[in-house]
């Protein structure tokens, strides 16, 4: 038959083929009745016009489940996926091929295969038509035993399709969104090249000639490392200005400096002493903090509340032009910049132990009017967006507790207990420095912990709308 | 063979045999639906024209998607074809495609027969002497052709 030997070719050929044996069997009638699949030939000698036309539907059947057959495994198409290229194959095919090949070509085309194979339902439909009758498959060929074949497919699809595994799963053996997918060249600093990822073989336009992995230069998972670090250094930059613009000179002199603490000290003598009698507790709360951190986010509300309470104590004299400039900066600041780095309560309540100089009557005005002078409005908006979201901090548990237990509890807190106790102006502003200092690095270690799920982010965007593109 | 011959394979074996390719012939054994026995017709205005090169094939396991494993059996003076037979394609190794055929591969040995690559040698004596002196190489194919590819059927 015709249809077995274009079975494997383009319709164009069995088409042409078609036709002469059409025309050819035109004079030979006992042959066209030989070949139609209902012999209804009454009278035997002519083709009449009806056969004819069923001869030439036939062919064209044929023609069209030729189409609808896989290139690689001849069988039909029972879970077919277009490759960008157009090229369609089944899927347990496409997937063999792409999977076991580094560089992903089209079989027919040899395109470079970028992105995920989309599934062409529409062919997996015209399938299902052919499945549905014998009368359209070949000569020999069930409808059962092609139903059977076609959910076993399906099965292969839809278990890669549930596969959760990082690497593996997903379609196509996750070699396209897995982590596989995703390597980027090394750079080698010594000789100045790019390595190839796998087998560190130096990459010649973006082909690695040992292993044959190929790197697509316009692929967004190509954000290199380099830049990356880039982005995070800058990030890390911008902390350290904000920081230190925070304690120039000036701000130190108005927050730290000695005078304050003088001022404290002798104005304020009974706050003092419930300042000492008090100071304690902050001891304890490294592993108050601790625990929180481990356990979550629930007792934090009433920790915060303690720690007003403890700040209440102190009362400072510069109360007025902290309120003059702190409150509109705030303001604005609270309103516009809520998405930045969150920074943990935790660091929070060493701050504030740091930095001594607290009043307050409500909580979150007040408590960012204090600290107006010192932090910048960034800073502040970052605790105060922290207390409200600290979810975020239980993921860092363990590095915060570190932090605070090695800067934070030593240097933070015993210093502010050194102050408490004596409150000799020496040491209490060197002190009180040297533990803001403590404190400072391990909000900054806090920060780069925090920094990290943000940067990490910007970096894993364009990568994630990759996978949008694949999957689409 | 424990597992039943893929489709693929079937297909092909048939199409070989019911429409094959003008000078080209391949049949499998009969105790290995998998190996084949091939032959090759010296492409016209070649030097290795009315020889007949006999080759053998083998489809591994993973064909389609490997290429299939070919060799000449014939001796032949080819800068691409070594002492053993072994051919030099790109097609065969590399540039493979589940998409290529049994028959397709034929087709591109006996085009390699008609057009030689010294360049890319892998028989290095003959490459040299293909580029050194053509016309003396060209003689010692036609030679070797009615030498080895001839008299035997």
């Amino acid at each position: 038959m015709a249809s077995q030997q274009g079975s494997r070719k383009r319709v164009k050929i069995s088409r042409t083929e078609s036709v002469p044996v059409l025309l050819s069997t035109t004079p030979k009638p006992s042959t066209s009745t030989a070949t139609t699949i209902m012999p209804s030939n009454q009278g035997g000698a002519a083709l009449a016009p009806h056969e004819l036309a069923l001869q030439t539907l036939h062919s064209d059947i044929d023609a069209m489940r030729s189409l609808v057959t896989c290139k690689i495994c001849a069988r039909m198409l029972y879970e077919p996926f277009a490759l960008s290229c157009g090229h369609t194959y089944c899927y347990s095919c496409l997937s063999t091929w792409l999977v076991s090949n580094k560089k992903k070509t089209c079989p027919d085309c040899r395109a470079n295969i970028t992105q995920q194979p989309t599934p062409s339902y529409i062919v997996r439909e015209l399938v299902l038509i052919f499945l549905s009758r014998n009368e359209l498959l070949p000569d020999g060929e069930t409808s059962e035993e092609h139903h059977t074949l076609a959910r076993e497919e399906a099965k292969i699809v839809a278990d890669d399709r549930a596969n959760t595994d990082p690497v593996l799963g997903g379609l196509f053996k996750g070699c396209f969104t897995g982590r596989g997918a995703r390597l980027t060249p090394i750079y080698d600093p010594g000789d100045g090249v790019e390595r190839c990822p796998e087998c560190h073989w130096e990459l010649e336009d973006g082909f690695c000639d040992q292993c044959g992995h190929y790197m697509d230069g316009v692929d967004p998972s190509d954000f290199s490392e380099d830049d990356y670090d880039e982005e995070v250094d800058a990030y890390y930059r911008n902390m350290d200005d904000l920081e230190h613009s925070a304690f120039g000179p000036d701000g130190q002199d108005d927050y730290f400096g000695q005078d304050d603490f003088e001022g404290q000290h002798s104005s304020d003598s009974d706050v003092i002493h419930e300042v000492v009698v008090r100071r304690p507790r902050p001891h304890e709360q490294p592993v108050r903090i601790m625990a929180s951190l481990s356990s979550g986010i629930s007792d934090d509300s009433e920790e915060e509340d303690e720690e007003e309470d403890d700040m209440d104590g102190f009362v400072v004299n510069d109360d007025d032009d902290v309120d003059a400039d702190g409150s509109d900066d705030d303001d604005a600041e609270d309103n516009d910049e809520t998405p930045v780095p969150q920074v943990v309560s935790a660091r929070r309540l060493v701050r504030r132990q740091a930095a001594p100089v607290v009043i307050s009557d409500d909580e979150e005005e007040d408590d960012s009017e204090d600290e107006a002078p010192v932090s910048s409005g960034r800073q502040r908006r970052k605790r105060d967006t922290t207390a409200r979201s600290a979810p975020a901090r239980t993921i860092y548990s363990d590095e915060e507790s570190e932090s605070e237990s090695s800067s934070g509890g030593e240097g933070g807190y015993n210093h502010d207990l050194e102050n408490g106790g004596g409150f000799s102006p020496l040491t209490g502003g060197a002190g009180d420095l040297d533990s803001v200092q403590s404190s400072y690095d391990s909000e900054q270690s806090v920060a780069l912990h925090n920094g990290w799920p943000d940067s990490e982010d910007d970096g894993s965007e364009p990568s994630d709308s990759e996978d949008d593109g694949y999957s689409g | 063979m424990a597992a039943p011959l893929p489709k693929r394979i079937i297909k092909e074996t048939e199409r070989l045999q019911n429409e094959p390719v003008p000078g080209i012939s391949a049949l499998p054994h009969d105790d290995n639906a998998r190996y084949f026995d091939v032959m090759v017709e010296g492409p016209g205005g070649s030097c290795y024209e009315g020889g007949v090169f006999n080759l053998e094939l083998f489809l591994p396991d993973d064909y389609p998607m490997t290429a299939p494993k070919i060799r000449f059996l014939t001796r032949i003076y080819h800068p691409n074809i070594d002492r053993l037979g072994r051919i030099c394609l790109d097609v065969l190794k590399n540039n493979w495609s589940p998409a290529l055929q049994i028959r397709t591969i034929l087709l591109s040995i006996q085009a390699l027969l008609g057009a030689p690559n010294p360049e890319d040698p892998l028989n290095e004596a003959v490459a040299k002497q293909w580029k050194e002196n053509q016309a003396e190489a060209i003689k010692t194919a036609r030679e070797w052709t009615a030498l080895y590819a001839t008299a035997k059927k």
